[in-house]
């Protein structure tokens, strides 16, 4: 019998699993770091934690971003902080050592009195790397990291058509979700077709899940769909949004990938988002989620939405009708609910009397991949551990 | 240094005043002659029975046959000599290619390559840039031309057709400094200069976030824009530059004569240094082949120690502070200063 065993449940509940994660899979790959339009001045700046590495991007007036360790060489001290704007140079709270836009130590308080031959040009910054990929910022703790690109080569073809650069972030549409359940539940949630008809039948009905198709590449995670029959039929009428006008009608439909480790697209007829899967500990994960649309004027969001209204009341509906609309069953919100089932899954694997139980040959592929990758990461540093 | 006799191939106008000259390499020395973009050879040609060198750019595709392009310097006797004599079948003598000035493509290295070209200076950057595009597929160039009008631009068309078929990858601006009545405009007007360095870069943000900066001129163009660069935050680390258009160097510089002792290849050579020349054009007067390449002070060939006495440097572009504490100069652009000099070479 088929069961998601790749990994032992220690892996979603004992802390130890956890910091080896943190070290050889969230602080050893490409980051996300936002989108290009976080930082679009000389001068500008955001700080990044990436798993155990926390890196600042700052832009020079020469418009290349610039990638560092954010630690001060005297002491290790944080020397930026979230986001916000320089002039020339990055100067440390702690003692004011100050770094130029290379990363060079250029001034040292008292440095004559203080160090005896202090040679500046071994302290400068410890570089990393920051590229930009589909309008997305990305970062890479080494210095001379293999391109960006060459680490989403096999997976790109398979990517949706969209130019997220092209739309414009929907106002105040960032949602952060702290969710009680290991970071790989979450992910697992986002990969599993499974659950897609039932758990969702009633929030994610305007896809067509039995022509799904999906799998992995390499470490990456492929998955499209196309609209579901009865919308596409009026389709213009329909959607609730301005579409996307520049995807060939056969491509029309929902691409899903889960780019590795935990950064989640979903890239629809209307929309283009992240979803950022954050871990923070064993059983907690924040999820942020951003997301584009169309440039067009509120005038015109108003239009495509007052026009759809009559289709989507009666087609978006709860899981439960039974269930009060503040829990996530009567929520008729599909993150509601997917949160909801993901805590559930952390709670009873913590569980004495826990078992797993088989795993769905097909839906449920992606979850035993994406194990696979995981453990493929672990292995070397895993001790006394039975292979799956 | 050793020369070759080889065969040109094939000579063909490109602009009214700017020939391409394709050679034929015998395959008993492929191996001598495989070059990167950038690179250039050395060339010896006697005309009118005088003797003179001179240094070309290779213009073409890494991989195709080794072609040169010479624009018409006024008065220029070896450019005006290729212009309007050099035909196919000539023979001439020619080094194999060298230079550091180069641009080797990598097809998994993503990167945004700026390139900055002033009229000739196209040629290494067109080796480049045809070299580049195909080799290296997630990259991105930014081409920034300057010359006098369009009918002047060596590759004009050639640069359409590579902008047309990357157009996603490729972005070509020209500058005219006198743009014909009957012109397409160009981007903008006038040569390039700190304000035209900046405005390309605000216009054309890197997209790659790798960027690396390709420099191509004659005179004061290279550090002119080494400046304009390093001003909006470019680091040194990653300017490529190369001084072209033969190495004219303004004002005299001053010097008195002196005696020049030099270790070269074993042998310990005393010559004269007459003033106002460089202790490379004295050695090379005797005979003593010290390598240089951009004569230029611009790629850092002729490096040396200087053991004994003082020299003044009018261009330097490559070497640092560290560098001038450890005695090292630059041959090319060394006048001496004191009537002592004694050199040597790192073997
Ligand atoms: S020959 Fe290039 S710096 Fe002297
Ligand atoms: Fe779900």
């Amino acid at each position: 019998m088929l069961k998601n065993n790749i990994l032992p449940i220690e892996a979603y509940t004992d802390s130890t699993w956890f910091d080896l994660e943190m070290r050889h899979i969230f602080s050893s790959t490409w980051a996300y770091a936002g989108l290009v339009e976080d930082i679009s001045e000389p001068g500008q700046f955001k700080s990044i934690q990436a798993g155990l590495n926390n890196i600042i991007i700052v832009k020079g007036r020469d418009h290349r971003l610039r990638a560092f360790h954010n630690m001060c060489r005297l002491k290790g001290t944080q020397l930026l902080r979230a986001e916000g704007k320089l002039q020339k140079a990055i100067t440390c709270p702690y003692h004011d050592w100050t770094y130029d836009l290379e990363g060079e130590l250029i001034s040292v308080p008292k440095m004559d009195l203080e160090f005896a031959n202090l040679d500046k040009s071994c302290l400068g910054l410890k570089q990393a790397s920051v590229d930009i990929w589909r309008g997305m910022l990305w970062v890479h703790p080494e210095k001379d990291a293999p391109a960006v690109t060459q680490w989403f080569k096999d997976v790109e073809p398979y990517l949706g058509p969209h130019q997220p650069e092209k739309l414009m972030e929907a106002k105040d549409n960032v949602v952060i979700e702290d969710i009680k359940a290991n970071w790989k539940i979450v992910v697992e949630n986002y990969i599993d077709h499974y659950h897609l008809a039932q758990l969702h039948s009633g929030t994610l009905n305007m896809y067509d899940h039995a022509k799904a198709e999906f799998g992995f590449v390499g470490p990456h995670f492929a998955f499209w769909e196309p609209l579901d029959p009865e919308y596409a039929k009026n389709l213009e009428k329909n959607a609730s949004m301005p579409l996307i006008d520049y995807i060939p009608k056969e491509q029309l439909g929902a691409s899903v990938p889960m780019l590795f480790p935990g950064i989640g697209l979903g890239e629809s007829e209307t929309s283009w988002s992240v979803f950022h899967v954050i871990p923070i500990a064993v059983n907690h994960t924040r999820v942020e989620v951003r997301t584009k649309v169309m440039p067009a004027s509120d005038w015109e969001f108003a239009k495509y939405a007052s026009r759809s209204n009559k289709f989507w009341e009666k087609r978006i509906g709860p899981k439960y009708a039974s269930e009060d609309a503040n829990h996530p069953l009567g929520s008729a919100d599909f993150m509601q609910e997917d949160i909801y089932v993901c805590e559930q899954q952390q709670k009873s694997y913590q569980s004495p009397y826990f078992e797993l139980g088989p795993s769905a040959s097909h839906g449920e592929s992606p979850v035993r991949d994406h194990q696979q990758v995981v453990w493929d990461y672990l292995k070397p540093f895993i001790k006394n551990t039975k292979e799956g | 240094m050793e020369w070759f006799d080889l065969t040109v191939k094939d000579v063909k106008k490109v602009t009214k005043e700017a020939t391409s000259v394709t050679l034929s390499i015998p395959d008993s020395i492929k191996n001598s002659f495989s070059w990167q973009p950038g690179q250039h050879i050395q060339l010896e040609l006697t005309i009118d029975g005088e003797r003179t060198r001179r240094c070309y750019s290779i213009s073409s595709t890494w991989g195709q046959a080794l072609t040169f392009t010479v624009k018409k310097i006024q008065g220029g006797k070896a450019s005006t000599y290729i212009n309007e004599r050099l035909k196919a079948d000539d023979l001439i003598k020619v080094t194999a290619p060298k230079g550091r000035f180069t641009l080797t493509p990598n097809s998994e290295t993503r990167r945004s390559y700026y390139f900055f070209a002033a009229g000739s200076g196209i040629t290494p950057i067109y080796s480049m840039l045809t070299t580049l595009l195909p080799n290296e597929p997630d990259s991105f160039a930014y081409l920034l031309y300057s010359n006098k009008d369009s009918k002047s631009t060596i590759f004009a068309e050639e640069l359409v057709h590579l902008q047309k078929k990357y157009s996603d990858r490729l972005i070509i601006k020209h500058c005219h400094s006198s743009p014909g009545w009957f012109d397409d405009a160009p981007w903008r007007k006038g040569r390039i200069d700190t304000d035209a360095v900046h405005a390309f870069i605000n216009e054309c943000p890197p997209y790659a976030q790798d960027a690396q900066y390709y420099l191509c001129g004659p005179g004061s163009f290279i550090p002119d824009l080494k400046k304009a660069l390093n001003e909006i935050d470019v680091p040194n680390t990653r300017i490529h530059m190369e001084s072209f258009g033969g190495a004219k160097t303004p004002e005299k510089p001053t010097g008195d004569k002196a005696i020049l002792n030099v270790n070269f290849n074993g042998e310990k050579h005393q010559i004269p240094v007459a003033s106002n020349q460089s202790l490379l054009r004295a050695m090379l007067a005797e005979g003593i082949e010290a390598p240089y390449s951009c004569e230029g002070g611009v790629c850092g060939t002729c490096r040396c120690f200087l053991t004994k006495g003082e020299v003044s440097m009018q261009n330097n572009l490559v070497l640092d502070e560290t560098d001038i504490k450890k005695g090292i100069i630059l041959a090319c652009q060394a006048i001496p200063q004191s009537k002592d000099i004694e050199i040597k070479y790192k073997t």
